[in-house]
């Protein structure tokens, strides 16, 4: 049981650091490509067609797979003046906390898988790229998130998602 | 949907991160809808994310980033005190200069206390401030330091109202020098009662070498509005030229920004944006729910009912966000507030850019609001202050700053003036 739980663990800090590469990778092509546009326009007075959308998409991707290492590190925005003030509920709260977090990424992995193979029929409007690569970082984004909350339980159930995964 | 309202309030005050009380709760009252669409979840997430406006966002995130290298707001706190030091009130003077200096470079509050904070604190302290008063000065510089743009919350409000965000960068600077004029006035008066000396005056020689060192720095904000206000660059491509100019200035003018810096930046660009996504994301969805039930018109014949039109409504604008703001961080408060407020805004024709600056100007106030206001938790931890010490000395300087939102409020032109000069406003 525990060498289970060691190696959900250690899953869990490679996947993250997965995610670290991925995140730096996108922001590098998402800063190249506007960049490039900016150039294209006002240097070269030759304006790229493709380039706000493909930079829209990735910044979708760059959204969904934040969120999920923000969640991990207890990142997102929340009030935590009822946990730090009764630190004796955080036991209770904590798991009720997840449980709710936990629904709603099912809710979006679902509807997000559902809305991907919908769009497997549209095409970028600017370039050759079927629009379900785009809509595939929901689903991937809800995925990510509902793994590291798991792994969140499992190395402590009484503990809160607004607190730092310690190392 | 009072429903809704209800099981976010509990969802939050549970802790669940603000961006998931809202969808969880907007989905519970979908529920109660008949033939509601659950698949709009996705497809809301998706087109609140979809938005060339917004990835202003992580370009501006990472400029100011690049920036915050200590040599950075070292170099521009040391211009503020060749500059203001020798005026009544001393380094809290500077603290103002240097945070109009600097948030005209970095675009999130937070980052602008923790930056001029870690450098002013301690020398305020050596040079005969409190240390709460010295918390309480910072505190009260990064909230004015808002309004000056770039400015997330302006970014975050213009791409969901369809506001020109150039036209609020612009509209920001008056009313951000007018409340900076009021904190150094108000500072004069707590020099005399407290006894704080001015600095020696400097010499011009002295001033010059500052400003150079200053310069590379400087540059960046002339950059960013001289292309937006000039109007050759949108908000989104003046903010990707801001972070080009950053990595150059930062590797060679400057060489703080080291390759492995500049990778952490990077991942914090890219973690902070999916924050504020997934945040602009669940709030579409509370959004979208809001507009089905028809809460904003029910609230606007409400306000009608009570008579007082406009005025009425700005007041009670400025007493709702305070303390809303206050308690949810500001942003996630404001994308949970605008689907009601905004409609109503628009209903009693209340200019939304005015609307805007109103907003932001209160959110400044409410993120340092004692007890809850998150920005006054960095304060507390750079000073070594208590909540009550800097609380005492915080509250009349957020008294004044509340006084000018009220002027701002009730004199428009005051936001109007410089989008006006630059060809960006047409009065009505």
């Amino acid at each position: 049981m525990n060498e289970l739980r060691a190696l959900a663990i250690g899953l869990d800090r490679w996947v993250a650091k997965a995610e670290a590469v991925v995140i730096v990778v996108l922001v590098a092509m998402l800063t190249a490509v506007t960049f490039a546009q900016v150039c294209a326009r006002y240097v070269l007075g030759d304006p790229l067609i493709w380039s706000e959308e493909a930079a829209r998409y990735l910044f979708v991707w760059v959204s969904m797979i934040g969120a999920a290492l923000a969640l991990r590190e207890g990142g997102h925005f929340g009030l935590d003046l009822l946990i730090r003030r009764v630190p004796a509920l955080k036991p209770v709260l904590g798991p009720m906390v997840a449980i709710v977090t936990a629904l709603f990424l099912l809710i979006l992995l679902k509807t997000g898988i559902d809305e991907t193979n919908l769009a497997s029929r549209q095409f970028a409007m600017t370039f050759p790229m079927r629009m379900q690569w785009a809509y595939l970082a929901l689903p991937t984004g809800a995925g990510l998130m509902l793994f590291h909350l798991a792994i969140h339980f499992i190395r402590s159930p009484s503990m809160h998602i607004l607190e730092r995964e310690p190392e | 949907m009072t429903a809704a309202l209800a099981l976010f309030a509990a969802f939050a005050t549970a802790g669940v991160p603000i961006a998931f009380a809202l969808g969880a709760a907007a989905l519970a009252g979908l529920s109660l809808i008949e033939g509601a669409p659950v698949r709009i979840v996705a497809s809301r997430i998706f087109a609140g994310i979809d938005n060339f406006s917004l990835l202003a966002i992580p370009f501006f995130i990472l400029a100011g980033d690049l920036m915050e290298t200590g040599g950075i707001s070292q170099r521009l706190v040391t211009l503020a005190r060749v500059l203001v030091g020798h005026v009544r009130g001393g380094l809290g003077n500077v603290v103002l200069i240097a945070m109009l200096f600097f948030s005209g470079i970095s675009g999130s509050t937070n980052a602008d206390a923790a930056a001029i904070g870690s450098v002013m604190i301690p020398a305020m302290k050596r040079h005969g401030f409190g240390a709460g008063h010295a918390g309480a000065l910072v505190a009260a510089a990064a909230g004015m330091g808002i309004l000056v743009p770039p400015c997330l919350t302006m970014v975050v409000y213009g791409s969901i109202t369809n506001t020109s965000i150039a036209t609020l960068f612009a509209a920001g600077f008056l009313p951000a020098l007018i409340m900076t004029a009021a904190l150094m006035f108000h500072l004069r008066i707590d020099a005399e009662r407290l006894g704080l000396k001015p600095e020696p005056r400097i010499s011009w020689r002295d001033r010059a070498q500052a400003l150079r060192q200053a310069l590379w720095a400087l540059l960046l904000p002339v950059i960013i509005f001289g292309g937006i206000l000039g109007g050759i660059f949108t908000p989104t491509e003046a903010a990707v030229v801001a972070v080009i100019y950053a990595i150059i200035v930062g590797m060679l003018a400057y060489g703080e920004v080291t390759p492995s810096y500049l990778v952490r930046s990077l991942l914090r660009t890219g973690v902070t944006s999916g924050i504020v996504m997934l945040l602009i994301g669940g709030a579409n969805i509370f959004a979208w729910l809001m507009t089905v039930s028809g809460v904003p018109a029910a609230i606007a014949s409400g306000i009608q009912s009570i008579g007082g039109g406009k005025a009425v409504f700005l007041l009670m604008s400025i007493i709702v966000f305070l303390p809303l703001f206050a308690l949810l961080d500001g942003l996630p408060g404001m994308l949970m507030i605008m689907p009601v407020f905004v409609p109503i805004a628009q209903h009693l024709g209340v200019d939304l850019v005015h609307y805007g600056i109103l907003m932001t100007a209160v959110m400044g106030i409410a993120l340092f609001l004692p007890p809850v206001g998150v920005g006054l938790y960095i304060v507390l931890g750079l000073s070594g202050a208590t909540l009550g010490e800097i609380s005492r000395h915080l509250l009349p300087y957020l008294a004044t700053m509340t006084a000018v939102a009220v002027l701002i409020a009730f004199v428009p032109w005051i936001v109007y003036l410089v989008p006006y000069l630059f060809g960006l406003y047409a009065p009505r």
